[in-house]
C-alpha cells in the first residue's frame, strides 16, 4: 500500500532522513521506533507532505506523492495524526470533527466516532482546548478517521498520557487494525508497540538499523537494551 | 445632540468596522498587517464613481436608480475582491515562508503603488461622486436623520451578521478559523491553505470596497488619499477591538466613531483625529491585547 524508496528530508539544515526504505502492506500494523531525533516524526511528515524531500519516491497505492500537497494526499486517503495532537483549541469539539472531514460532502462516520470514544459525545460542544490530554488524544484520532483514511499515521498516541488512557488508545489502534485499518505507527513506547505491530522498523540518525517482525524485534538483544531499558 | 451623535458615530463606526475587519481577518490568519488594505477601500469609492458615471452615460441611473445602485456596488465589490486577491499572490504569497518584516514592507509597497496608480490614472484633484441620496432624511427626537446614513447603518450591520454567521456556521468559515488556529493541521485535515487565505482577502476586500463606496456617497468627495486615513483609523479600530478577533473589529469600529463624533461635537471637532488614537494609547495601557482580544501565544 505504501512504499518507501531511499528518502532524504531535512529538517531545517539539518539531514533528518538520509536513504530511508519503509513498506506497509495493506491490513498492516508497522511500527517505527527510535530515540529522540531519530527521524520518525519527519518520516511521517514527508509522507502528509508537511516536509518536502530532498531525493527519493514516496509510493501511495501505486502514485507517487512525494510532490503532492498536502490536502491532496488527505483526498487520496492519508490521514497523519500529529505529535502534540494539535486540537483546534477554540473549535469545539464537534466542530474538530467537522474538520476531520472537511473533504467529504457528508460525514456518515460521526456515529462510528462517538462509539469508539463515547466520551467526545458528551463533551462534543466544548471547546477543543479546554479538553484534557487523553480526551484531546482521542479527539485526535477521531479527527483523523473522519476523513475515512485508507492509511493511518499516528505519531507518539502515548506521550504524556495516564497509563490507564495509553491502554484505552492501544486498544482502540488495535480494534480498528482489526477492522482493516492499515496503520503506521510511531512510538516511545517500544514495547507496546511492537507487541501490537505486524512488523517493525529502528530508526537511528536517520537510517533504518534494523527492521522484522514485532516479535523478533522485541527479542532482539539491541533493541532490548536500547528501547526496552533490559539488559 | 447627543442623540444626533449617536446616529453619526454609528454611520462612521459602522464603516471603520467594514474596514477593520479585512485587516483582523487577514492578521488571523497570516499574522500580516495588510497596509494595503485602505486603498482597496479608495478603489471602491472611485470604482463606484466610475460604474455610476457609466450607469448614468447610459440613462440608467435615471430610468432605474435602484437598479444602477446596485449593478454599482455588485461591480466595485468584484473588481475590488479581485484586486485583493491578486495583491496576496503577487505580494504576499511568494514571501508566506519570509521573515516576518518582509511582507510588511511589500504590504506597504503595494499600498504605495496603489495609491499613485490611483493618482496618475485619476487625477490629483478631488472626484465628486454623484449626489443620489441629497441630504434628504427625517427628523427623529431632535436629531436630523439622513436617508444615506440609515442606509450605512442597515448595511454595515446586515453585512457584520452575515460574516459573522459565514465564520460560525459554514463549512468554510469553520475552515477559516481552523486556519486561524493552525495551519499545518488545518492541510492534514485537507483543508487547502491557499484557496482559504485567498477567500479570506475576497471577502475583506468585497467589505472594504462596499465601506468605500458608502461614504464616497456620505461625503460626496474622493480623492486618491482617502484610504491612507480610513485605513489607519480601522486599524485602530481593529487592535482596539483585539486585532485577530472579527467580533472585535466590529466593536472596536463602532466604539471609534462613537468616540470620534462625540469629541468632534463636545469637545472639538479640531481634534476629531486624535481622539481615535488617544482612545487607543489608553486601551493599549490598559488591555494590550484589545477590548475582545485573546492573549496569543508567542511562536
Amino acid at each position: 500500500m505504501l512504499r518507501i524508496e531511499g528518502l532524504h528530508s531535512f529538517y531545517g539544515p539539518i539531514e533528518a532522513l538520509s536513504g530511508i526504505d519503509i513498506e506497509v502492506k495493506e491490513g498492516e500494523i508497522v511500527c517505527l521506533i527510535g530515540g529522540n531525533g531519530a527521524g520518525k516524526s519527519t518520516t511521517l511528515m514527508s509522507i502528509s507532505g508537511i516536509v518536502r524531500p530532498r531525493m527519493g519516491k514516496i509510493i501511495f497505492n501505486g502514485y507517487e506523492i512525494q510532490r503532492a500537497q498536502p490536502h491532496n494526499i488527505v483526498k487520496m486517503g492519508i490521514s497523519h495524526v500529529p505529535e502534540g495532537r494539535r486540537i483546534f483549541p477554540r473549535l469545539t469539539v464537534i466542530e474538530n470533527l467537522e474538520m476531520g472531514s472537511f473533504i467529504h460532502k457528508n460525514c456518515d462516520v460521526l456515529n462510528f466516532v462517538f462509539e469508539l470514544f463515547p466520551v467526545l459525545k458528551e463533551r462534543r460542544r466544548q471547546l477543543g482546548g479546554t479538553l484534557s490530554g487523553g480526551e484531546q488524544q482521542m479527539l485526535a484520532i477521531a479527527r483523523a478517521l473522519m476523513s475515512k483514511p485508507k492509511l493511518l499515521l499516528l505519531d507518539e498516541p502515548s506521550l504524556g498520557l495516564a497509563p490507564i488512557i495509553v491502554g484505552k488508545i492501544f486498544r482502540v489502534i488495535q480494534e480498528l487494525n482489526e477492522q482493516g485499518m492499515t496503520i503506521l505507527l510511531v512510538e516511545q513506547n517500544a514495547k507496546a508497540a511492537l507487541k501490537l505491530s505486524k512488523r517493525g522498523y529502528v530508526l537511528e540518525n536517520g537510517r533504518i538499523t534494523l527492521k522484522g517482525s514485532g516479535e523478533e524485534l522485541i527479542n532482539n538483544p539491541m533493541v532490548k537494551k536500547a528501547y526496552l531499558g533490559e539488559s | 445632540m447627543f442623540f444626533q451623535q449617536i446616529v453619526n458615530g454609528l454611520t462612521l463606526g459602522g464603516v471603520y468596522a467594514l474596514i477593520a475587519l479585512g485587516y483582523t481577518m487577514v492578521y488571523g490568519i497570516l499574522e500580516l498587517i495588510n497596509f494595503a488594505h485602505g486603498e482597496i477601500y479608495m478603489l471602491g469609492a472611485y470604482l463606484g464613481i466610475i460604474f455610476l458615471g457609466f450607469f448614468t452615460a447610459i440613462g440608467l441611473t435615471h430610468s432605474n436608480i435602484i437598479l444602477a445602485l446596485a449593478l454599482t456596488f455588485v461591480l466595485s465589490v468584484i473588481f475590488c475582491s479581485a484586486y485583493g486577491f491578486t495583491v496576496e499572490k503577487i505580494a504576499y504569497r511568494p514571501l508566506r515562508n519570509a521573515p516576518r518584516l518582509s511582507p510588511l514592507i511589500s504590504a506597504i509597497g503595494v499600498s504605495i503603488f496603489l495609491q499613485n496608480y490611483v493618482m496618475l490614472a485619476q487625477g490629483t484633484t478631488d472626484k465628486v461622486f454623484p449626489h443620489i441620496f441629497g441630504s434628504s432624511g427625517f427628523g427623529l427626537m431632535n436629531a436630523r436623520i439622513t436617508y444615506i446614513q440609515v442606509f450605512i447603518v442597515a448595511t454595515s450591520f446586515v453585512l457584520m451578521i452575515a460574516l459573522h454567521l459565514f465564520v460560525v456556521k459554514t463549512k468554510m468559515g469553520k475552515a477559516m478559523r481552523a486556519v486561524a488556529q493552525d495551519k499545518t493541521m488545518a492541510s492534514l485535515v485537507g483543508i487547502n491553505i491557499d484557496r482559504i487565505i485567498s477567500m479570506t482577502f475576497v471577502i475583506g476586500s468585497g467589505l472594504a470596497a462596499i465601506a468605500g463606496l458608502m461614504v464616497a456617497m456620505y461625503y460626496g468627495l474622493v480623492n486618491y488619499f482617502i484610504g491612507y486615513v480610513a485605513g489607519i483609523k480601522a486599524f485602530t479600530a481593529a487592535v482596539l477591538g483585539g486585532i485577530g478577533s472579527i467580533p472585535g473589529a466590529m466593536l472596536g469600529g463602532i466604539v471609534l466613531g462613537l468616540v470620534e463624533s462625540f469629541g468632534a461635537s463636545y469637545i472639538s471637532s479640531e481634534y476629531k483625529d486624535a481622539y481615535a488614537f488617544a482612545l487607543l494609547i489608553i486601551i493599549l495601557l490598559i488591555k494590550p491585547t484589545g477590548l475582545l482580544g485573546t492573549r496569543s501565544i508567542e511562536k
